[in-house]
């Protein structure tokens, strides 16, 4: 439950103050000096490694996708862990308009967001992968719900599906009125981000984006509420923070009272007592604790193990 | 901000015995023209559109009948049946202004006190959430009566100071009551 009055006035003074301006600051990657590696380095992709051989295409893959506003790096710790297993390979996913600057971020939509998503698994399934397995954070989970929904992995189904702290009801309600202040307010900066986060997530949220979000929101919620059934095989464990700043808890169990299996069976889901959303990406946090680390590490072992089952 | 945690106190049988015990008492009141007690159905949007029942009342003589109290129940219960929704209810009190007491068609002002809880289903995992959350809120709305004052339809709508899961800042409602006092009671 959060208390709404001190941000309701806040809104009522930055309206009365007029539009929020961008930051396009250099040091942050909404400016034009810093750009996700994922533009230059091909080997996030593993559908663009030359490295790989007709062998590796046994082994099981993961594709990788973050949350809104954040980039590759929210899953590079988990892609550093398999790395060092060697048995699975990752595919880290920027979701379209992300990564680049704050232009390019406000002008997309979350069809965008979600369209390299499904470039990739299409590019692994021509080439012939076979154990294909999708872990997302956040808004990332919100995408995969709605390819799902729309039947987008019925053809070749991914073995597994992770979800990490996924977005169904936003943490702060006040997202339900971006569509009265957004074009007020144009921008709903955050500020609880550190130097070193700066430069993997966007400091800068426009009206539009949020209001993007929100739409995606809506309707995934309505696709729960009428029922989602995953793709033949598939499997699906959501992983939620039980102190979540940022998406409503009870996301989870709508997700988990909206989704089955293709035989009619409940998906999996575990309450993580952590407030850190997105609980498995530690790397860029000012304070990480022993049991940060231990929930982190607890998670890895999990999804990995079950993806070489 | 004290936060309660309703779930020992909150039942949907509660509440309906503390509706069904006002509409019992209201023949023990004196007998009185000036008095108003309805009763009726309400719609409510907001995290979800939920029905509901509403026992409102209204005395002439105090402060020439501006003032008015509200008892309100709404559930998202009814749509859990057919889709995989919460099973949210609300419950309320409200305290008003009528500003044109008299007149047929006539603006209020209102606050709700109250709270909002789903039951918290799948508890070996699900447990831990906080499921419960208060609810103040200040609303306007417009009310029409008419067949000689026993019925008043009212829409009004309103922003919530307080969020929770199943609580967003705005919402609306709409609903129409019928003076059971006044119509079958003090007849």
């Amino acid at each position: 439950m959060k208390l709404g009055p001190v941000l309701s006035i806040s809104m009522l003074i930055i309206i009365g103050c007029g539009i929020v301006e961008l930051d396009k600051s250099d040091h942050l990657i909404d400016g034009y000096v810093i750009e996700d590696p994922w533009f230059t380095d091909s080997s996030y992709r593993v559908s663009l490694r030359t490295d790989l051989t007709v062998a590796d295409r046994e082994k099981p893959v993961i594709i990788l996708v973050h949350g809104y506003g954040s980039s590759t790096f929210q899953w590079e710790e988990f892609a550093e862990y398999a790395e060092n297993d060697g048995r699975i390979l990752t595919s880290i996913i920027l979701l379209g308009g992300h990564g680049k600057n704050v232009d390019e971020f406000k002008k997309s939509t979350w069809e965008d967001w979600g369209a390299t998503i499904l470039d990739e698994y299409r590019a692994l399934v021509q080439q012939g992968y076979t154990h294909i397995n999708i872990a997302t954070a956040s808004t990332g989970g919100t995408l995969a719900l709605c390819h799902i929904a729309t039947g987008e992995y019925d053809a070749h189904p991914p073995e597994h599906f992770f979800l990490v702290d996924p977005l169904v009801i936003p943490g702060d309600k006040l997202l339900t009125l971006v569509k009265v202040v957004g074009p007020m307010l144009g921008n709903s900066p955050r500020d609880n981000l550190n130097e070193k986060e700066q430069q993997y997530i966007f400091t800068n949220r426009p009206a539009e984006t949020l209001d993007e979000l929100y739409s995606l929101c809506k309707l995934v919620r309505s696709e729960l509420e009428d029922g989602i059934t995953l793709p033949s095989g598939s499997w699906m464990k959501i992983f939620q923070v039980k102190d979540d700043p940022t998406v409503d808890p009870a996301s989870s169990l709508l997700i988990y009272k909206g989704v089955r299996t293709h035989a009619g069976k409940k998906i999996e889901a575990e309450i993580i007592d952590s407030d850190k959303h997105v609980f498995t990406s530690l790397s860029a946090r000012s304070t990480v604790s022993k049991k940060d680390r231990q929930l982190q590490k607890k998670a890895f072992n999990e999804i990995a193990a079950k993806m070489l089952e | 901000m004290i936060c309660f945690r309703f779930n020992q106190y909150f039942s949907v049988r509660n509440c309906l015995a503390v509706v069904i015990l006002l509409a019992h008492l209201a023949p023990l009141t004196l007998a009185n023209d000036n008095l108003s007690l309805s009763c009726g159905l309400k719609l409510s949007k907001n995290f979800y559109l939920q029905p509901g029942i509403v026992v409102d009342a209204s005395y002439k003589k105090l402060l020439n009948g501006h003032p008015f109290a509200e008892l309100a129940w709404s559930t998202s219960r009814f749509q859990a049946l057919a889709q995989n929704t919460l099973k949210n209810d609300n419950v309320l009190l409200s305290l008003g202004w009528d500003f044109r007491p008299e007149n047929i068609i006539g603006p209020y002002a209102k606050v709700d006190i109250g709270f909002a809880r789903y039951d918290i289903e799948y508890e070996e995992i699900f447990g831990e959430l906080d499921n419960a959350g208060m609810i103040l809120s200040a609303l306007i709305g417009s009310k029409c009566t008419f067949y000689h004052d026993l019925i008043t339809v009212y829409g009004d709508c309103g922003y919530s100071f307080i969020h929770s899961s199943t609580v967003y800042p705005f919402f609306a409602t709409v609903g129409a009551t019928f003076d059971i006092y006044r119509g079958i009671i003090a007849r």
